[in-house]
């Protein structure tokens, strides 16, 4: 078997070569592939601020929308009055109010206000009052209802009777009161 | 400073010089010589078996080679060589002028009349002159391709690095004309003596050799003295005729021996016809003539890569892929070649992606720069964060969504109840329930109905019943309305129809 000859011409050559190929992966690694991660990065900034400002938007969107959702709702700080406002209502529609038990309970960022009525009155007046709370600030959500006719005792004032009446109502209460909201 | 490395490798000796090249001339900065000694035969089997393999791996002239490099404190240097010009053929032939593109071929078969073995298995190279005639004037010198690889291993045994190896009378012709000794006659003659008893005689006419040649001194002085005249006499002859009537006026000796004996006996034998001349060194006060005669081959050979020419034509006998290529030439070459990658490199990174970048920046700028005007707080904010204050958001915005949703209108109810309630009819309870968490409603409606018969009552009851289901407003509430349970009772003697109906 003739034995390889390496020649220096060769040599030469290989040196040269690999100086090379060593030179190329040097300045690939020292000036082109930071491009690279350096372009991703970027990329990924672009799409960070793109993110950032879909989501921006979707937070200004959604603060808009609550700001309008809760504007007929009432701060925490108004419960009293709330129940007042409730039975003066009932009164002036002639509910003879027996029972009338506010119950709080947090949810989140607002206090759920449950109001339980029991209550002896005509059928019109119920309606009247339930008319009443329905146009009334903030929104109130009949959650139950029970009616009950009680002994047919006709009289001049009720010719038609009474109703035993057991009413679940309630509302959300902020936990802040929002700026400029009057109380 | 510039240094180069010259090797002789006669028959029983090898020669070597280091020269440099300074303002007022080529100088000596070292020189050896070192005998070739032929190994005595070995002692016995294990000396031989050591011998044996030591000889795969150097030879004697290869030993001389690497001692001598090491005198001259040049262990792996770049080396020009020359081997003996026993070794090596030179022609001198005149030929119709050619084309340059057909001058090789035409001279390396002009060649294969006059070169005394195959060229195909040897190296030439050639030094011609195009005179006004059209006739070329052509020098060739060839050495067996066998020959030269067995010098150039040994060389390469030896530790040296070789840059080319080249013809003794280049070298000699290059040693004198450094020197400044060459006249500006147009022939010259060139002597050298070497050790082991062979004088090479080189004989050129206007930088082209007409005779290269070599003869042996038996080392009887009166023998050797008529043996070298009429040996330099045939010479003289022979280039006179082939130079058409050229006469030599000058020759140069080197080489080893008593060279000043020799010129006095040439010149006298030769009638003061012709002078003889040894190398003169001014610049080497403290080097024996003697020994710098010996040198003057090595010497020449030394001043090649030092850029000085030689008069007898740059004859190179080495083939281009067995040079090593010259250390300065190869650094400028490795450094030119850093360079342009490195420009290359630059180029690539500032033409195609420093603007990619850049775009790509001007993209984000400009991204973030028109969403800072509406959203001033963007910049501060980070993704998680604005992510965890969507995520706040919006189940407060769909709890309130769902209480208004499912908010209802129970006046709606009673007044829907009310309005189409038979006569017949009298409702004991209504309730209305939530039926699930998502809102849903659940009414319980209880009641009498007394018309007198029973078939008429159900019939009264079925009919509002299905009244209810069809009223927008309850059917809107509670999708399906039915009647639960009828049963007949007796009150105070009066029997009539209690029901209960169903909605969810």
């Amino acid at each position: 078997m003739a034995a390889l000859r390496i020649r220096e011409q060769h040599k030469d050559l290989a040196i040269k070569i690999l100086l090379a190929v060593g030179l190329c992966t040097a300045f690939f690694y020292a000036l082109i592939r930071p491009v690279f991660s350096e372009s991703i990065l970027l990329r990924q900034q672009i799409q960070d601020s793109q993110a950032k400002i879909k989501l921006s938007k979707d937070v200004q969107q959604l603060k808009d929308e609550l700001q309008v959702a809760e504007q007929p709702f009432a701060a925490m700080s108004m419960r009293s009055s709330l129940v007042g406002r409730i039975s003066d209502i009932a009164n002036k529609k002639k509910l003879d109010v027996q029972t009338l038990t506010p119950k709080t309970t947090p949810e989140g960022e607002y206090v759920v206000i449950k109001v339980e009525i029991s209550a002896q009155a005509p059928f019109f007046s119920l309606l009247n009052f339930l008319k009443d709370m329905e146009t009334l600030e903030p929104p109130f959500s009949v959650s139950s209802l029970s009616l009950v006719q009680l002994p047919y005792v006709r009289t001049r004032e009720n010719p038609s009777g009474k109703q035993q009446i057991r009413l679940s109502m309630e509302t959300l209460l902020l936990k802040q009161a929002r700026k400029g909201k009057k109380i | 400073m510039l240094k180069g490395v010259g090797i002789y490798i006669g028959r029983n000796e090898v020669i070597a010089v280091s020269a440099i090249r300074t303002s007022s001339g080529p100088q000596v900065k070292a020189f050896a010589s070192e005998p070739i000694q032929i190994e005595a035969p070995p002692q016995d089997q294990d000396e031989e078996g050591k011998t044996n393999s030591k000889s795969k791996t150097t030879t004697p002239e290869a030993q001389a080679i690497r001692r001598v490099l090491e005198k001259i404190k040049e262990k792996g240097a770049y080396v020009t060589a020359a081997v003996s010009p026993s070794l090596v053929a030179t022609r001198h032939f005149i030929m119709p002028a050619v084309p340059k593109g057909d001058e090789i071929g035409a001279i390396r078969h002009e060649a294969t009349r006059y070169i005394p073995f195959r060229l195909a298995d040897s190296i030439m190279d050639y030094h011609a002159q195009t005179n006004l005639k059209n006739v070329s004037s052509v020098t060739v010198t060839a050495i067996r391709k066998d020959v030269l690889q067995v010098g150039l291993e040994d060389l390469r045994l030896g530790s040296a690095k070789v840059l080319m190896i080249e013809p003794v009378y280049c070298a000699v012709g290059r040693a004198f004309s450094a020197l400044r000794m060459l006249a500006s006659a147009k022939t010259q003659g060139f002597v050298v003596l070497q050790s082991d008893g062979n004088v090479h005689v080189t004989f050129a006419s206007g930088g082209i050799v007409y005779l290269s040649r070599d003869f042996l001194l038996s080392w009887n002085s009166d023998e050797d003295k008529s043996r070298f005249t009429d040996e330099l006499k045939a010479s003289i002859d022979f280039f006179f005729k082939l130079t058409g009537g050229e006469v030599l006026t000058q020759i140069f000796l080197a080489g080893a021996g008593d060279l000043k004996l020799w010129a006095e006996h040439l010149e006298h034998a030769f009638n003061y016809t012709i002078r003889f001349d040894c190398a003169s060194f001014p610049e080497e006060k403290k080097i024996p003539p003697e020994a710098l005669h010996s040198a003057l081959v090595a010497f020449g050979l030394a001043l090649r890569p030092l850029n000085y020419a030689s008069p007898l034509g740059e004859i190179k006998l080495l083939p281009k892929e067995d040079r090593c290529a010259e250390p300065l030439k190869k650094m400028t070459f490795l450094g030119v070649e850093c360079v342009a990658i490195f420009i290359l490199f630059v180029l690539v990174r500032l033409v195609i992606f420093q603007p990619m970048l850049k775009q790509l920046e001007n993209e984000n700028a400009g991204i973030l720069e028109s969403a800072n005007r509406d959203y001033p707080e963007l910049a501060s904010r980070s993704i998680e964060d604005l992510t965890s204050q969507s995520n706040a958001l919006r189940p407060r915005l769909e709890r309130l969504n769902k209480f208004i949703k499912y908010r209802g209108r129970p006046s709606s109810v009673l007044t829907s109840l009310g309005k189409g309630l038979p006569l017949s009819i009298a409702l004991e309870s209504i309730s209305v329930d939530e039926k699930n968490a998502e809102g849903g409603k659940k009414i319980n409606i209880k009641g009498l109905c007394f018309v007198g018969s029973a078939e008429k009552e159900t019939n009264v009851v079925s009919a509002w019943v299905k009244a209810l289901a069809a009223n927008k407003v309850l059917s809107a509430l509670f999708p399906e309305i039915k009647l639960d349970e009828v049963s007949r009772e007796k009150k105070q003697d009066m029997a009539m129809t209690r029901f209960s109906v169903v909605g969810e």
